[in-house]
């Protein structure tokens, strides 16, 4: 009898196992091996440790894999109790998201993937709750995946509270956990390549989104951690080129939810041409726009293009403007996540960011500003999602959003036509 | 042939100067992108006159308790602050174990070296971790630019030192020994202790207790990567 807490696991092994591992690393051919947990290749004559002993630099992160390991993929037996109401909650879904969850389990029925191209702030959690308790209640495991740590932690006490009968755990790579076999997991794409054909349904949240999007590496280990036969739902609210050629190919199914849970247009962003300046400053035009912005006590995300930037243009409003409470944030700050938590508390009336607050943050009543927004750390997507940020609750949701450059590229033109052209789908 | 970034694998353009287009001057080969040592800080003139830590003139206050204790003819040199960039370089080189990483540095060191002279003694790793990490982390950084003689011995302690708070570590016991077997290098004018990492200066410091121990008389130097 197989224990089940390594159901579906991918083992490290140190020695052989008769019939059941394999050998970590592979031969491709007689300077290159193939790391069997990640499927990345690896150059010999870069990546030894001594005589004889290569390892993988791709998949470090889980611990180093020599070529002296082994791998035993342990089969998944789906060891779950038979539940027959799962799903406690007691909200209801709105007609547009109705459809969509519908179509989702329709999708699950079939084992076909699906991908759900939905705005910023329409309620996207709330939609996968049926297909959820469609699977629990057929004992699938499944996998609730996301590119980054913030939004598995936003979404795991949701889907707890959803599902307070289901067993269901968090992992990733910042803190310890204690592994142990859930029907539900909530993890980052990179926890994956702990996992072998394990999963019968996958939720794939910001499948667009930074570190997933182009990683061969994330790729694969979303392939390799569902079951052969299985369901993959993709969520997006930009889907990029990679999906939009499969939906062109008639390869993945979809629906568009366009509309926010309170119903109101996306804000659609205002372009302003600046004249090229100095780098380290903002120009006239944004500076007196902020100079309104304290008057009126609007609170505002500025965001700007790098970490560098984040802190000089901090500084330089410090000086310009010195009753605007702000402070930066970037991904190299260790003071991030205090920044971010007092922000949303109130504190503060702006920050300056960078991309890092592009995504999965969700602050009531922000206008929103992006300088340089023709800096090619922008992409369209980017944009969008940026925009996202304002207009959240139903009270403000005519919050201003607004790009300031020094030339309008295809990216931000493309950002502004997507977002008009979702508010009149 | 291409190069590439030893910590992002993204293609190294080399900035090249009218002197090494013309093939007057050496075109030196870089193992990082512009991008990622951008995130490093290189440490200039304004630093501490005595262990290199940044803005600390004339003297950091780490050196200044070393210099009450009788410490007074030491002197080290860093490449580079201990900022966050470095914290990751460390993670991903010590902790991960990624050996390939250890050329990321090489050009500058080897610049930083060339003013030191034969012959250089590493402070070496413990057993353990060396048989967990399979290579040596300071060896890794300083072995294919300098000669490194191993005539310091490692003796077992329990914690190791990066596991340490600030004052656990100034109080850590001397933990390594002189090889005897190497005694002819103790007739040299200069001896040079290479690490990793200066943190506190302890262990540097330990090296010089070492060396005055066994009877050296010459001039005491050290270098790191980090300060
Ligand atoms: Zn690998
Ligand atoms: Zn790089
Ligand atoms: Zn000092």
């Amino acid at each position: 009898m197989q224990n089940k807490e390594l159901s579906g696991r991918l083992l490290v092994l140190r020695q052989p196992l008769v019939n059941r591992s394999v050998p970590a690393l592979t031969e491709i051919d007689e300077n290159t091996l193939l790391c069997q947990r990640c499927q990345m290749s690896i150059a010999k004559k870069i990546y030894y440790l001594g005589s004889n002993t290569f390892y993988c630099p791709h998949c470090l992160f889980l611990g180093r894999l020599t070529n002296k390991d082994y791998l035993w993929a342990v089969p998944e037996i789906n060891a779950f109790p038979k539940q027959s109401a799962p799903l406690v909650w007691q909200g209801k879904l709105t007609t547009q998201q109705q459809i969509v969850a519908q179509k989702l389990c329709l999708a699950e029925q079939n084992n076909q993937d699906y991908l759900v191209w939905a705005v910023t702030g329409s309620g996207k959690t709330e939609m996968l709750f049926l297909v959820l308790e469609q699977a629990i209640k057929k004992q699938k495991r499944i996998a609730l995946v996301a590119p980054r740590v913030d939004v598995c932690t936003e979404l795991y006490p949701r889907l707890q509270q959803a599902f307070a009968q289901v067993s269901i755990q968090l992992l990733h790579g910042q803190g310890a956990h204690d592994y142990h076999y859930t029907q539900l997991l909530v993890c980052t794409v990179h926890q994956l390549l702990k996992f072998r054909q394990a999963f019968d349904v996958l939720i794939l949240d910001e499948c667009d989104s930074y570190p997933y999007a182009n990683n061969v590496l994330l790729h694969r280990a979303v392939e390799q951690a569902v079951k052969s036969t299985h369901t993959i739902i993709y969520l997006s609210a930009t889907p990029s080129s990679e999906y939009q050629q499969l939906i062109h190919k008639n390869k993945l199914a979809y629906s568009i939810l366009n509309r926010r849970f309170h119903g109101k247009d996306l804000p659609v962003p205002h372009f302003y041409l600046c004249s090229k300046k100095n780098k380290h400053q903002l120009p006239v035009k944004l500076v007196s726009r902020l100079q309104n912005l304290v008057t009126t006590k609007q609170r505002f995300l500025l965001f700007v293009d790098r970490i560098l930037q984040a802190e000089q243009i901090s500084q330089f409003l410090q000086k310009k403007l010195p009753q605007l409470e702000q402070t930066f944030v970037h991904s190299k700050d260790p003071k991030r996540q205090q920044k971010v938590a007092a922000f949303r508390k109130g504190q503060r009336q702006a920050l300056v960011t960078t991309t890092v607050l592009e995504r999965g943050v969700t602050f009531k009543n922000i206008d929103v500003i992006v300088w340089q927004a023709d800096s090619q750390r922008f992409d369209s997507q980017s944009l969008i999602q940026i925009a996202g940020r304002a207009g959240r609750s139903s009270e403000f949701s005519d919050n201003k959003v607004s790009f300031y450059a020094t030339t309008y590229n295809k990216a931000i033109d493309q950002a502004i036509k997507t977002i008009k052209k979702l508010n009149h789908a | 042939m291409r190069n590439y970034c030893v910590l992002c694998q993204e293609a190294i353009v080399p900035q090249l100067t009218m002197l090494q287009i013309l093939g007057i001057s050496k075109v030196q080969n870089s193992s990082m992108c512009c991008r990622c040592r951008q995130e490093f800080y290189f440490i200039g003139d304004k630093c501490c006159q005595v262990c290199g830590k940044m803005d600390m003139q004339p003297i950091c206050s780490d050196c200044e308790k070393w210099q009450q204790q009788g410490y007074n003819d030491y002197k080290h040199q860093a490449l580079c602050v201990y900022n966050e960039s470095m914290h990751d370089y460390f993670k991903r080189y010590k902790r991960y174990g990624d050996f390939s990483l250890r050329k990321a540095f090489q050009m500058d060191l080897r610049k930083m070296l060339v003013d030191y002279p034969e012959p250089f003694i590493f402070i070496p790793s413990s057993q353990e971790h060396l048989q967990q990490r399979q290579f040596d982390p300071t060896v890794g950084l300083f072995g294919d630019l300098i000669n490194l003689t191993p005539a310091f011995i490692k003796m077992p302690t329990k914690v190791a030192q990066a596991q340490k708070n600030r004052q656990q570590r100034l109080a850590t016991p001397q933990f390594l020994q002189f090889d005897h077997q190497y005694n002819a290098l103790l007739t040299a004018k200069q001896i040079t202790i290479v690490d990793d990492i200066y943190t506190t200066g302890r262990t540097i410091l330990h090296a010089y207790d070492c060396l005055r121990a066994a009877g050296f008389t010459g001039v005491i130097r050290s270098c790191s990567l980090a300060r």
